[in-house]
């Protein structure tokens, strides 16, 4: 028989009763209750739609493969591909060409080639087809030189690749940079004595040990290649994650859309299986330590302008570009709109930002609970791993794949609770979460719970277990631990883990647009249902707002990694003895 | 008031303090503990009598500080009893079982473990809680003076040398004036000749404040120096007790023969 902790905490202890313990070796397994409450909690939606691929409903599954699947799945392999290719090349060849070499303006792009992090891919997709489409000004131009008959596809799926690859190879670009300043420089030295040269030593030795980084920075960018359904639909490019959106919304079919979901979901699962074989029992990431990292070489001439070149027009294409086209909207729009207008981004930006701060804060709640919560059972063993996994698993799958799930779990929950309160107590309380804030708000929850608990949890992994025992021994019960000594010292991280969950929650579209109250908008939906009627400089204002909310995650990761890869650490270490 | 009385035991090391008075007796009866199937403690049995300096001795892997963290409440028992002053701490027969914040035991650890957000003083008033502020502050500064450091109060810990990290902690452990103190080898971070002195000072300190104390090393010249008594420890076994002059006087296995070198 277990005391609870909240006895313990008070001091409550009497012979014979044996308490929770701290985490020390060798503890017990007493049973996490807060940390299994919040995996619960989080798997629902994943294991709900999990579930529907485990009892198919035949005539939806035939109907759906007679109709829009095959397309739909081809198409989704075919963005996973091109996206993969892309994002891969692209930021690892940036990466190497910022670590290994020097060039006019390396320092800055350095850092810059960070800035398209801060763009949510639907912006960039919609300035990409509204500037490019027939009858945007680069095609209208181009007319004017080369004749009334010239044209050229613009609503395909390459440009959809193009643009998803150039809002998402900063996810590579981050890790494979990190993973080549870490690299040994003796280990490429090495295979420069050997008798290789610059370009195979960094096929051979390079890439190989930065393997782990890569993989998992282009898994990301699949990820969010697979949420995806703005950007697609844009360029008329139909996956999976657009069909889950025009089933439910379109047809009004919901078994479908978790049909579909599932469908998704397993793509997800399979991407997620192939990046843990290939990042494989491999630990190439260690950290080097204080030995010295590749020597960078110098680019002379003609191929320094071409490496200033390249990163010029890679962030003019991905970021300058598309912030100035949205400028030159946004003063147009500027001259036209009058209070009326002002007041409804004001209520935009309002509901944005209440959801967002909302989800950050709940987020963070949860993530401690389950930090804290696992970590007093002792050392991590195979449940508390399995619970973390459970409870991580929503930014895993696709935003599209929670929202399906979160809404059939919400909606069953809402109608068995009606349903008993009618007959229980006469009393009708409609739908509470499905549609509501609190619906939104545990979907948010579900996705992002990963972001913040990843903060927090490398944060706790920072801190010497000396320092609560310390603190037991001086008297200190486990609740003055956690708010006089852990709480303090992960509060950086935890505030990263909240700032990050914002942003997302900011920008994210596929969770808000079906999760939200009836009439409830947010920058993300407007943003989304203007493109749709095709009226950009409505759009402006919005997307330069969640363009700036944006930054404020790449500039952390600048100050941060900058300062850790790029100079030696200048905070001083231990004592002076 | 408490800082004047303070001043003046430290001044005079042979003056009893008040803190002499609740010196409590350590007792230790069949203690066994595995980590895994690892013996760390094997049926140990010792007491340590108020106001005596104990020290557990022996070479890495002897269960040494695993004791110590026995004590502490740190680690549960697999078998035997702790007592302080006659109350059992841990009896897992018993089921009895008190957490570490509640048995008050002043732990020095190895590295210290100063919290990094507080300042010197802060670590301290962090172990009186349930004085009022005013005299928290003023007991933490008090503790301060008497390990030779008041100037250092509003340091932290990174802005401190090793030397005054470890008397930081010590004070930090003794503020809250524990039953019995424990010390899990303080010295072995820090140069020689620092070493040497602050052992001196260690002695001054634990005599005059008269308390039980339970010292952990694998150094003999610390352990000659400062324990009443000595605990040698092989395996997670005792192989002998005595004073030092016991010990000097004639070995009793062959592994403190060889520990000591007289073989």
């Amino acid at each position: 028989m277990w005391a609870t902790p909240e006895t313990a905490a008070k001091g409550l202890v009497r012979r014979g009763r044996p308490l929770p313990r701290l985490g020390e070796r060798g503890a017990s397994s007493a049973l996490p209750l807060l940390p299994l409450l919040v995996a619960a909690l989080a798997a629902v939606p994943v294991l709900t739609v999990l579930l529907a691929l485990a009892v198919p409903t035949p005539e939806v599954w035939a109907h759906l493969w007679a109709t829009i699947l095959p397309r739909r799945v081809l198409n989704t392999l075919l963005l996973v591909l091109g996206v993969g290719a892309g994002t891969f090349l692209l930021g690892t060849g940036l990466a190497w060409l910022v670590v290994a070499h020097r060039f006019p303006g390396r320092g800055f792009f350095e850092w810059a080639l960070l800035l398209p992090l801060a763009m949510p891919s639907y912006v960039l997709g919609y300035v990409y087809m509204a500037t490019l489409d027939y009858a945007g000004p680069v095609q209208t131009s181009l007319r004017g030189w080369l004749g009334p008959g010239f044209s050229f596809p613009v609503r395909t799926g390459l440009w959809a690749v193009i643009v998803l690859t150039l809002a998402l190879y900063p996810y590579v670009y981050w890790l494979a940079r990190a993973a080549f300043y870490e690299l040994p420089g003796s280990a490429f030295d090495a295979a420069r004595v050997l008798g290789h040269g610059r370009g195979r030593a960094f096929v051979r030795v390079a890439l190989p040990l930065a393997r782990p980084s890569l993989v998992a920075g282009v898994s990301l960018a699949l990820m969010e290649a697979l949420t995806d359904f703005a950007v697609v639909r844009f360029f008329n490019f139909p996956t999976l994650s657009e069909g889950i959106l025009r089933v439910w919304y379109g047809m009004m079919n919901r078994e479908a859309a978790l049909e579909i979901a599932a469908v998704l979901l397993l793509l997800a699962l399979v991407i997620l299986g192939l990046e843990r074989r290939l990042r494989g029992r491999a630990r190439f990431s260690q950290s080097r330590g204080r030995a010295p990292g590749i020597s960078p070489q110098p680019l002379r001439g003609g191929r320094g302008a071409a490496a200033t070149a390249l990163c010029t027009a890679v962030l003019l294409s991905a970021f300058g570009l598309p912030v100035l086209q949205l400028g030159l909207w946004a003063y147009r729009d500027l001259g036209g709109i009058g209070g009326a207008e002002w007041a409804g981004y004001g209520t935009l930006a309002r509901n944005s930002l209440l959801l967002a701060l909302g989800a950050a804060g709940l987020t963070g709640l949860l993530a401690l609970l389950l930090a804290h919560g696992v970590r007093r059972g002792g050392p991590p063993n195979p449940l508390t791993r399995a619970l973390v996994r459970l409870a991580t698993l929503g930014y895993a799958v696709p935003g599209s794949v929670v929202a399906v799930g979160a809404l059939f779990a919400l909606s069953r929950l809402d109608h068995a609770l009606n349903g008993w309160l009618e007959a229980g107590f006469g009393i009708t309380v409609g739908l509470l979460f499905t549609g509501t804030a609190l619906g939104l708000l545990y979907a948010y929850g579900v996705r992002f719970l990963a972001v913040a608990f990843g903060s927090v949890e490398a944060s706790f992994e920072k801190l010497k277990p000396q320092l609560v025992e310390a603190a037991r021994t001086l008297g200190a019960s486990p609740r003055r631990v956690l708010l006089r000594v852990q709480l303090p010292l992960i509060a950086p991280g935890l505030l990263t883990g909240l700032l990050l969950v914002f942003v997302d929650v900011m920008k994210e579209l596929p969770i808000t647009l079906m999760l939200r109250p009836f009439g409830f908008d947010t920058l993300s939906v407007w943003i989304f249902q203007m493109v749709s009627e095709s009226m950009w400089t409505g759009t402006a204002l919005p997307s330069l707002l969640l363009v700036a909310v944006g930054l404020l995650p790449v500039m952390l990761l600048v100050r941060l990694g900058i300062g850790a890869c790029g100079a030696p650490n200048p905070r001083p270490q231990g004592g002076r003895a | 008031m408490i800082a004047e009385r303070n001043a003046q035991t430290a001044a005079d090391p042979a003056a009893p303090g008040r803190e002499a008075e609740i010196a409590v007796r350590l007792a230790l009866q069949d203690v066994t503990k595995r980590f895994r199937g690892v013996v760390a403690a094997e049926g140990v049995s010792f007491s340590v009598e108020p106001g005596e300096v104990a020290v557990l001795l022996g070479p890495s892997g002897s269960g040494k500080t695993t004791l110590l963290r026995l004590i502490a409440g740190l680690e549960r028992p697999d078998r035997g009893t702790i007592a302080l002053n006659g109350d059992v701490v841990a009896d897992p027969e018993r089921g009895v079982w008190v957490p570490p914040e509640r048995r008050r035991v002043g732990f020095v650890f190895q590295d210290y473990a100063l919290f990094p957000h507080m300042t010197a003083l802060q670590n301290i008033a962090f172990a009186l809680p349930h004085l009022p502020r005013r005299e928290r502050s003023a007991r933490a500064a008090a503790m301060l003076e008497r390990v030779g450091i008041a100037h250092l109060a509003r340091r932290y810990p990174h802005e401190l040398s090793g030397g005054e990290q470890q008397r930081v902690s010590l004070a930090r452990a003794l503020a809250p004036h524990p039953r019995v103190l424990l010390l899990d080898e303080p010295f072995s971070n820090l140069d020689r000749g620092l070493r040497v002195r602050l052992r001196t000072e260690l002695k001054a300190l634990l005599g005059s404040l008269g308390i039980t104390a339970v010292f952990v090393t694998h150094d003999q010249e610390e352990a000659f120096e400062l324990g009443d008594r000595l605990v040698i420890l092989n395996r997670g076994r005792i192989e002998q007790i005595g004073t030092p002059e016991e010990l000097l006087r004639g070995p009793q296995t062959p592994f403190v023969a060889e520990f000591f070198g007289w073989e």
